[in-house]
């Protein structure tokens, strides 16, 4: 795994990180583990910690979102960034989505990547970290 | 001791409250346009004196009264992890009607908007 001083932590990873019987649970967790080890700065919103607990809630029972909420919150370092309070950054991500051949919702993701200076993800969705990579953001080795 | 993130802006409006945050152990994340760019945290021991730019690496002191209370240190210098990522505790993909791969997490998640 290369150096990197900050990621961007996707929503299915959070997901992979909390299922103990997914079959990435093991490489999510061992990934994460070196990325803390380096003292790399780990970063999330609330909209991906929304879309983890919506997924857990349709998956499992209230208790679980708890639980996950609970996990998440004890990983080591784990920063929000959040955008700002106007609509100037609403305007950004629209066009970016413009521009892109992501969703809305993933515009917005990559909109806070690219204003937080966050050059690095970790996701396993493929098509995302494709287009992420158009953008100036590479997704993190998990090997 | 428990740390709490805060902006420049509020760094700035609310510095009695950091102070008194600081004077009971508080550490802070210090915020500027969405990213961490330093560590507040109380002095304990004999304070160094040199006071250069962050983005250099180096230290501030935050004076208050003539009196230094703080450190004020780059992101970079924070001290070594010894935590152990944990994670686990839930069975999604033992109850899921089908495979958890990314794509059908995709799926499920923009269920939240029909």
């Amino acid at each position: 795994m290369n150096s990197q001083a900050s990621v961007f932590i996707d929503a299915n990873t959070f997901i992979y990180f909390l299922d103990e019987t997914a079959q990435q649970h093991g490489s999510t967790i061992t990934a994460l583990q070196k990325l803390v080890d380096k003292q790399t700065e780990l970063y999330t919103s609330h909209h991906v910690i929304e879309e983890v607990l919506f997924i857990v809630a349709k998956l499992a029972t209230a208790q679980a979102v708890t639980i996950a909420i609970e996990r998440i919150a004890e990983l080591p370092g784990l920063l929000l960034v959040e955008p700002d309070t106007d609509l100037t950054f609403a305007r950004r991500y629209v066009k970016l989505w413009q521009k892109s051949k992501v969703g809305i919702n993933d515009a917005l993701l990559l909109q806070l990547m690219i204003d937080a200076n966050i050059k690095h993800l970790f996701s396993y969705d493929e098509a995302f970290a494709k287009q992420a990579i158009k953008f100036g953001i590479i997704s993190i080795d998990v090997q | 001791m428990s740390v709490h993130s805060i902006s420049t802006k509020e760094l700035r409006e609310q510095l009695p409250k950091v102070r008194a945050g600081l004077a009971r152990g508080n550490q802070y994340l210090l915020i500027y346009r969405s990213k961490a760019i330093a560590r507040l945290e109380p002095i304990k021991s004999k304070p160094s004196s040199d006071v250069p730019g962050l983005a250099r690496g180096n230290q501030y002191l935050l004076i208050y009264r003539s009196k230094a209370i703080a450190r004020l240190e780059p992101i970079k210098s924070k001290p070594s992890s010894d935590v152990l990522v944990r994670g686990g505790g839930l069975k999604l993909q033992a109850n899921a009607p089908q495979p958890l791969t990314p794509q059908y997490l995709k799926q499920l998640a923009t269920r939240r908007y029909e």
